[in-house]
C-alpha cells in the first residue's frame, strides 16, 4: 500500500510541483495519474521510487516512511517496483534477453533463476522470440515490452509507468495497455502517468487527475476528459 | 563467484567498446612507467656503482722505508684497533716491486734489474677497508698519527662526490615517481571520466532498476586495474627488453669502467613495481572519476 501525507515538494529553483497531497492506494490496485504537462504527476512517480524526496509530509510504502531513506537504502527499494518510462530506457548494447537477466543479475539471482525466469517473463509479454535481437532492432511497442519484461521480471508487486505509451502509435499502444492489464489482473499494483485520453477512457480504472501540484479529483472508473482539459 | 564472472565480463567488454578511451589510457601509463623505469633503473645502477667505488676505495698507509720487520705486524694491531678500520692486509714492498715490474716494465725487466729485494725503493703498506666510508678523513687522520706511518693516500673526494650524487638521485626517483603517479591518475580519472559521462544514460537506468552503487562502480574499477594492469606488462617488456639490448651494447663495446647490475634483479623490481602502480594508478583513476554520475 502506498500513502501520501501531506506531501509537498518543492524543487530547488523554487518551483512548487506537489501541494499538500494525501492520496491512498491499495494493493492490487490500477491508477492512473492523469493532468497536464507540468501538474506534478510525473513528480508523484518521482517520489514513490525516490528519485526525488518530498520536502515535507510522509510518503508511506506498506507502512514504512521512504522519505527518511539513504542513499544506500534506494536502491532497495527500487526492486520492490518496476518502472517503465516513456523512452523504454533500455541498454543499447545488450540483448533483448541481457537487458532483462540484468535485472535479476543486480538483485544477485542465481544464474538457475535467471535462466527459468527471464524466458517465462519474455513469454509473457510474447518476445521470446526476438530474446537476442538488440533493442534498436526492435520497433517501439516491442522496446517497450522489453521494458516491461525488465520491470516484470523480479516480480515487484508494484509497477510505475511514466508515459509508457508516450512513443507509440494507438493501437501499439493498446496492446501495452492489455498485458499492464495482465500484469493488474496478476496482483501487482499498477501507478501509471499518461497523457493518453482513449487508454484511460477505455480501462474505466481510477483516476486521479492532479492540476498545479493538487489532486483536483480521485474516482474509481473515472475519464479522462471529465474535469481536465489539455 | 558469477557477480566476479559478471564484474570481468563487463569490464573487457567496456575496454573494447571504449578502444579508443582504453588506448590512450593504456598509453599514458606506459609512458609514466617507461620513465619511471629509467629512473629506478639509473638510481638501482648508481647504487651498486656506488658500492662498488667504496670497495674500491680502500686507504692505503705507507710505512717509513726502515721499519722492521716486527714494527710492521705491531702496527697491523694498532690499525686494526682503530673503531672504522674492517681489514687492514699488508702489502709488502717485495709485493710492490713485483707488481711495478710486471705492471710496468713488462718485457723490459732490465731496467730495473738493478732494484732487487735487497735494494728496494719501496717502502712496505697496508691496504685498509673501512666499515664507513664517509668516516673516511677521521679515520685517515688517526691512520697518520701511528709512528712510522709515512704517508696516508684516500681517495675521499672521489667518494663524497659519488656517495652525493647517489643520495640526491634516489631523492629525485622518488619526486619523479610521485609527480609522474599524480598525472597518471589525473589523466586516467580523465579519460574515465569521459567513459562514464559517455555512458551516463546507462548508469541511470541501472540505478532505476535498483542497481547499488557498488555495482555500478565496480565494472569500471575492474577495468581500470586491467588496462593499469596491461600497461605495466607492456612498459615491463619494453623496458626490459631495451635495458638487455643497452647491457648487450656495453658488454660488446668493451665498457670497463664500472659494471651495470644484471637484467634479473632490475626486471624483478620493474615487474614488482611496474604491477602495484599500474594496477593503483588504474583503479584510483576509475575510484575519483565515477562519484558524480552515480547520483540519479
Amino acid at each position: 500500500m502506498i500513502e501520501f501525507i501531506n506531501v509537498s515538494k518543492e524543487y530547488e529553483n523554487g518551483v512548487e510541483a506537489l501541494h499538500n497531497v494525501n492520496l491512498k492506494i491499495e494493493n492490487g490496485e490500477f491508477v492512473f495519474l492523469i493532468g497536464s504537462s507540468g501538474a506534478g504527476k510525473t513528480t508523484i512517480t518521482k517520489i514513490i521510487m525516490r528519485e526525488e524526496n518530498a520536502t515535507e509530509g510522509q510518503v508511506l510504502l506498506d507502512g514504512k516512511d521512504i522519505t527518511v531513506l539513504t542513499d544506500k537504502e534506494i536502491p532497495y527499494l527500487r526492486r520492490k517496483m518496476g518502472v517503465v518510462f516513456q523512452d523504454f530506457r533500455l541498454l543499447e548494447d545488450r540483448t533483448v534477453y541481457e537487458n532483462v537477466e540484468f535485472a535479476m543479475q543486480i538483485v544477485g539471482a542465481s544464474r538457475r533463476e535467471i535462466r527459468r525466469r527471464v524466458p517465462t517473463v519474455l513469454n509473457m509479454v510474447g518476445l521470446n522470440y526476438k530474446a537476442k535481437m538488440f533493442p534498436r532492432q526492435l520497433s517501439g511497442g516491442e522496446q517497450q515490452r522489453v521494458a516491461l519484461a525488465r520491470a516484470l521480471v523480479n516480480n515487484p508487486s508494484l509497477l510505475i509507468a511514466d508515459e509508457p505509451t508516450g512513443n507509440l502509435n494507438p493501437e501499439t499502444a493498446m496492446e501495452i495497455m492489455e498485458i499492464f492489464e495482465s500484469i493488474n489482473a496478476m496482483g501487482t499494483t499498477i501507478i501509471m502517468a499518461t497523457h493518453a485520453h482513449d487508454i484511460v477512457d477505455a480501462m474505466h480504472k481510477r483516476v486521479i487527475a492532479v492540476e498545479d501540484g493538487r489532486i483536483v479529483r480521485d474516482e474509481v472508473g473515472g475519464e479522462y476528459r471529465e474535469y481536465v482539459t489539455d | 563467484m558469477s557477480r566476479i564472472k559478471y564484474f570481468l565480463g563487463q569490464a573487457k567488454k567496456n575496454i573494447i567498446r571504449n578502444g579508443l578511451m582504453s588506448v590512450a589510457s593504456l598509453v599514458t601509463i606506459v609512458s609514466c612507467l617507461v620513465i619511471l623505469g629509467l629512473f629506478m633503473i639509473i638510481s638501482l645502477n648508481v647504487e651498486v656503482v656506488t658500492e662498488q667505488i667504496k670497495d674500491q676505495c680502500e686507504i692505503q698507509i705507507f710505512l717509513d722505508m726502515d721499519t722492521s720487520e716486527e714494527r710492521v705486524e705491531a702496527i697491523r694491531s694498532e690499525i686494526t684497533a682503530i673503531g672504522n678500520v674492517k681489514s687492514a692486509e699488508l702489502y709488502t714492498k717485495e709485493q710492490m716491486l713485483e707488481e711495478v715490474k710486471v705492471t710496468m716494465f713488462e718485457g723490459r725487466e732490465e731496467l730495473i734489474e738493478s732494484f732487487n729485494d735487497e735494494d728496494n725503493p719501496f717502502s712496505d703498506s697496508y691496504k685498509i677497508v673501512l666499515n664507513d666510508i664517509s668516516l673516511a678523513s677521521q679515520t685517515a687522520s688517526e691512520l697518520e698519527a701511528i709512528e712510522n706511518v709515512e704517508s696516508v693516500t684516500n681517495k675521499q673526494d672521489v667518494v663524497n662526490m659519488v656517495l652525493t650524487i647517489s643520495k640526491n638521485l634516489r631523492w629525485v626517483t622518488i619526486v619523479i615517481m610521485l609527480l609522474l603517479l599524480l598525472v597518471a591518475i589525473v589523466i586516467i580519472s580523465n579519460t574515465v571520466r569521459l567513459t562514464v559521462f559517455n555512458r551516463r544514460k546507462e548508469i541511470g537506468i541501472m540505478k532505476y532498476i535498483g542497481a547499488t552503487d557498488r555495482f555500478i562502480r565496480v565494472p569500471f574499477i575492474f577495468e581500470g586495474v586491467i588496462v593499469g594492469f596491461s600497461g605495466a606488462v607492456l612498459s615491463f617488456v619494453i623496458m626490459c627488453a631495451s635495458y638487455s639490448l643497452l647491457l648487450k651494447y656495453l658488454e660488446n663495446s668493451g665498457f670497463e669502467l664500472f659494471t651495470l647490475v644484471d637484467l634479473a634483479p632490475v626486471a624483478i623490481w620493474l615487474g614488482v613495481i611496474f604491477v602495484l602502480v599500474g594496477s593503483f594508478i588504474g583503479m584510483l583513476g576509475s575510484m575519483v572519476s565515477m562519484k558524480k554520475y552515480l547520483k540519479v
